[in-house]
């Protein structure tokens, strides 16, 4: 049996996996104290696992706290881990990858022997990724699935032209002042986002199938926008949010 | 004389590099596109906190001066300065000014003459106007099957994580294919 974690920048997700087959998972906000989450959400995981810590034989951590847990065996970049997992849960098909996380936004191109080609990811701020999202919904006074949801009744999608957090914030209290609908800004949001992570796909190549990880996967509406704007069909991975700590499991 | 005190100095750094052979099993890289300039080394640190080591050059503050040679048709002094002014001034040594098909070139050549395992472009905010090249090199090395990323940065500190990220998942993607 082996273990696999996420230290994410908003959520460590936790999975014990046993012949490449997710066995239990465990999942908690990151916080300010990562090391010690990533100990909680291992734990947990064991538990409902039925099993011992010194069961596992291996530890995997990924993520951006990779670095800090030490009890981890070994440690490798969120990218090889999302193409692990995206290219075992796809068939073993060379496949495009979107996963949008809490900081950051990548597309990943994997060959057909499972290998990463090529990859992008948003370089420095943490612009249109699932915190610009949240940030967004506060504003907006809901949550992300409250965002993507009310995307879904708009009538007119408004065009918001930045995905920055900061000028995008004044775009929307601009446009609330205007009067406009709360569900047409939330459609424009996710329209933002989605034609930034087509222009993304857009630099590789168009026939390999497309599947999307992270937890971005489980914001509704966000996955039609993007193959609504690139004109591709795209699939959601089982158990999304999980996808990078399985990869990293069975790397 | 200074001029042999220069030189000995110059033979004793030369015979010492010869010595020292390379151990490291890091990938060696090409590190291309816009200069390291003093005191911002923040690509170099990042690259050998990543495990990647820098095996060769075509900057314009290092070797990318050394590829046109200066060619003398007059052996005097003034025949000397002026062939050293020709080449420092009149040609453009400015990797992000060549010509798309010469750059492409050097960058394929250097490749082979070091046997390079992967290619950072190196894209400096303040040197780089537009990143126009880089999707064309992606693309040629793609087809040559030479890993390539491209990292877009300026002078601040604070996308050092993220770059880090990205380059040690560079090192990995070049791990994987020696394999």
């Amino acid at each position: 049996m082996k273990a696999g974690i996420d230290i994410g920048s908003v959520m460590t997700k936790c999975v014990i996996v046993e012949n490449e087959r997710i066995i239990a998972g465990a999942m908690a906000k990151s916080g300010a104290m990562p090391e010690k989450i990533a100990e909680k959400v291992l734990v947990d995981a064991s538990k409902s696992a039925g099993i011992e810590l010194s069961q596992l034989e291996k530890i995997v951590t990924t993520g951006y706290g990779r670095h800090i847990f030490s009890k981890a065996h070994i440690t490798i970049t969120e990218i090889s881990a999302a193409a692990k997992a995206a290219f075992h849960l796809s068939g073993k098909k060379n496949c495009l990858i979107i996963d949008v996380g809490g900081q950051d936004t990548k597309v990943i191109e994997v060959d057909k022997s499972g290998e990463v080609v090529d990859f992008l990811m948003n370089d420095k701020c943490a612009a249109g990724t699932g915190r610009f999202l949240e940030m967004m919904a506060d504003v907006l006074e809901t949550d992300i699935y409250g965002l993507g949801e009310m995307s879904m009744q708009a009538t007119r999608p408004v065009l918001i032209n930045s995905t920055c957090s900061v000028f995008a914030e004044s775009e929307v209290v601009s446009l609330l002042a205007h009067n406009e609908k709360k569900e047409n800004i939330a459609a424009g949001l996710l329209n933002a986002i989605a034609s930034r992570i087509a222009t993304m796909m857009s630099h590789f190549n168009k026939e390999n199938m497309v599947v999307f990880c992270g937890g971005g996967a489980k914001i509704p509406g966000l996955k039609e926008g993007i193959e609504k704007i690139s004109n591709r069909k795209i699939q959601v991975l089982e158990n999304p949010q999980f996808a990078v700590a399985f990869g990293a499991a069975i790397s | 004389m200074e001029i042999e005190k220069w030189n000995n100095a110059a033979e004793k750094v030369y015979n010492e590099a010869c010595e020292k052979k390379q151990v490291s099993s890091r990938p060696k890289i090409l590190l291309a596109g816009t200069p390291v300039i003093f005191p911002n080394f923040k690509i170099l640190d990042v690259m050998e906190s990543a495990g990647l080591s820098m095996a060769a050059d075509i900057q314009c503050t290092s070797f990318g001066r050394f590829y046109n040679p200066v060619s003398i048709d007059e052996d005097t002094e003034s025949g000397i300065i002026r062939a050293l002014t020709l080449k420092n001034i009149a040609g453009s040594i400015c990797p992000c000014l060549l010509n798309l098909e010469k750059l492409i070139d050097l960058i394929i050549d250097t490749v082979n003459q070091h046997n390079i395992q992967g290619v950072i472009y190196y894209n400096l905010r303040l040197c780089q106007v537009f990143d126009i090249q880089s999707a064309i090199i992606r693309q040629v090395l793609k087809e040559k099957n030479i890993p390539f990323i491209s990292i877009k940065t300026d002078l601040g500190k604070e996308d050092t994580g993220q770059m880090k990220t990205r380059l040690e998942a560079f090192r990995e993607m070049i791990d994987l294919r020696k394999k």
